[in-house]
């Protein structure tokens, strides 16, 4: 099951950065913190950055485009087939924030996602179902 | 599933029908199969509380950095899920800042910390909690009596914070954050407070939180040490609270009497989440001098038992901090 898979690496760094820039803003002055543009150049330029207590490394950066979702995972039907298995691709939308980007940063609040939740746990129960059906058959 | 990786093992609490799951931080210097020196006792473990949602490892695994430290130093370490966060199964109300400001996980809290102190064979715990894990820890510590020995309270708040702003009042905050002229009619509202906390004196606001405050007040007076650590906040000069804000550092350091022993430290390097690489080592060195000062281990990573009562050198740099804040 994926929820709004990133295509690649290198867009869930981005999300991270972009999140922890925001949470820089609330916490420090404004003339304390650093842009995301700024942190994405001293990346480009080879300097190491911190990010929410981790070092981010320009190779880092730079290595994770090549970090890519494969290409069979992009829609169920093609995944199902390629990995022999039942796959869920769900793309969330602004009302799953924070588990996509959304809402205001550093405000997060408890939500009640059963209407997220509910239907993927249907399903994962539909799939199980469905593969012991399937082994029964087999085993018989 | 692994259990266990070098000084460290899962472990679980599941006393009362409450399964706690956590991670115990092995102290590095104890000795278990050694029988105690006589004047000496049990150790004393520290216990970290999840802040607000996060789980137990906290922002950027700091948590697990401050454990695996305090172990290293010989103190038993244990890192938990409280019901319905990180692994602990359990629900969670959709207010969860309004519950835990509430003491909503002192009572858990509390009964675990007794049952922690039988299995693992402790003199008691010491509470360590960031923010709203600070709330959580008070709570827990009012209501644990004799088993908690002391507290280590990362930007704890006294105030019943909103749990989600009204949008036109957050579009504001952004507005004034972002803009040249949203920051300076943030620093005319600002001033504006000011004039009304002057004109209202030493009263509290209408948002603080009492009974937290009676927490405090019945824990610190009785001489119970805590080390309180602060990081800079937006537009705060040092420990001080931002213009127009009430002072409740100061409020608390008043409460809490003359036979208090609260020690507070500005960490300038931190920010709120004390999670950056230099805000978290300066958090380990203040927390294991003040452990060492406080909870002064023996030889074989015990407490000495009498050293609690009688070595008052040893708070005078921290005493220090405290007259700083009434003074300052």
């Amino acid at each position: 099951m994926l929820w709004s898979p990133p295509a690649n690496a290198h867009q869930a760094l981005r999300s991270t950065l972009m999140r922890w820039v925001g949470l820089e803003h609330l916490y420090k002055s404004s003339e304390d913190v650093k842009s995301a543009a700024e942190y994405v150049r001293e990346l480009e330029q080879g300097s190491l950055i911190e990010v929410e207590g981790y070092r981010w490394s320009s190779a880092l950066w730079r290595d994770s485009s090549d970090v890519t979702l494969p290409s069979s995972m992009l829609d169920e039907t093609t995944a199902a087939l390629a990995y022999d298995r039942p796959v869920r691709v769900v793309k969330l939308d602004r009302r799953a924030a924070p588990l996509i980007k959304g809402g205001f940063v550093g405000y997060d609040e408890a939500k009640d996602f059963s209407w997220l939740f509910a239907p993927n746990s249907d399903w994962i129960t539909a799939s199980l179902a469905a593969q012991r059906g399937d082994s029964h058959v087999a085993s018989d | 599933m692994l259990r266990a990786i070098e000084g460290r093992e899962l472990i679980t609490l599941d006393g009362d029908g409450v399964l706690l799951r956590g991670t115990f931080h092995k102290p590095q210097a104890h000795a278990p199969d050694a029988e105690p020196d006589p004047g000496t006792r049990n150790p004393v473990g520290l216990v970290l509380l999840n802040s607000l949602s996060l789980p137990r490892a906290a922002a950027g695994d700091s948590a697990v950095y401050w454990a695996d430290s305090f172990a290293s130093c010989g103190y038993p370490t244990f890192r938990f899920d409280l019901p319905g966060l990180g692994d602990t199964t359990g629900e969670i109300p959709t207010e969860l800042l309004s519950f835990i400001n509430a003491g909503g996980y002192g009572p858990v809290g509390s009964a675990k910390i007794k049952e922690l102190v039988e299995r693992f064979g402790l003199s008691g715990v010491i509470l360590f909690g960031h923010c709203a894990g600070a709330v959580s820890a008070l709570y827990a510590a009012a209501a644990s009596g004799e088993e908690c020995k002391g507290l280590i309270l990362l930007d704890p708040y006294f105030h019943l914070p909103q749990a989600v702003r009204p949008k036109l009042r957050q579009k504001l905050s952004d507005w004034a954050l972002q803009s040249r002229i949203g920051g300076l009619v943030s620093n005319v509202y600002d001033r504006i407070r000011d004039i009304t906390l002057i004109l209202r004196g030493d009263a509290l606001p209408g948002n603080a939180n009492s009974s937290l405050l009676s927490c405090w007040k019945g824990l610190a007076s009785t001489g119970l040490p805590i080390l309180l650590l602060k990081a800079p906040a937006r537009k705060a000069p040092g420990t001080k609270p931002r213009v127009g804000e009430f002072d409740y550092l100061k409020h608390v350091l008043q409460i809490a009497g003359r036979k208090s022993q609260v020690a507070v430290q500005l960490i300038e390097t931190a920010d709120h989440s004390f999670a950056n690489r230099a805000g978290r080592a300066s958090v380990r060195r203040h927390t294991e001098r003040w452990l060492s000062d406080s909870f002064p281990l023996t030889k074989r990573g015990e407490v000495a038992v009498n050293v609690l009562c009688t070595d008052t050198d040893n708070k005078k740099g921290y005493a220090k901090y405290q007259l700083d804040c009434l003074h300052g």
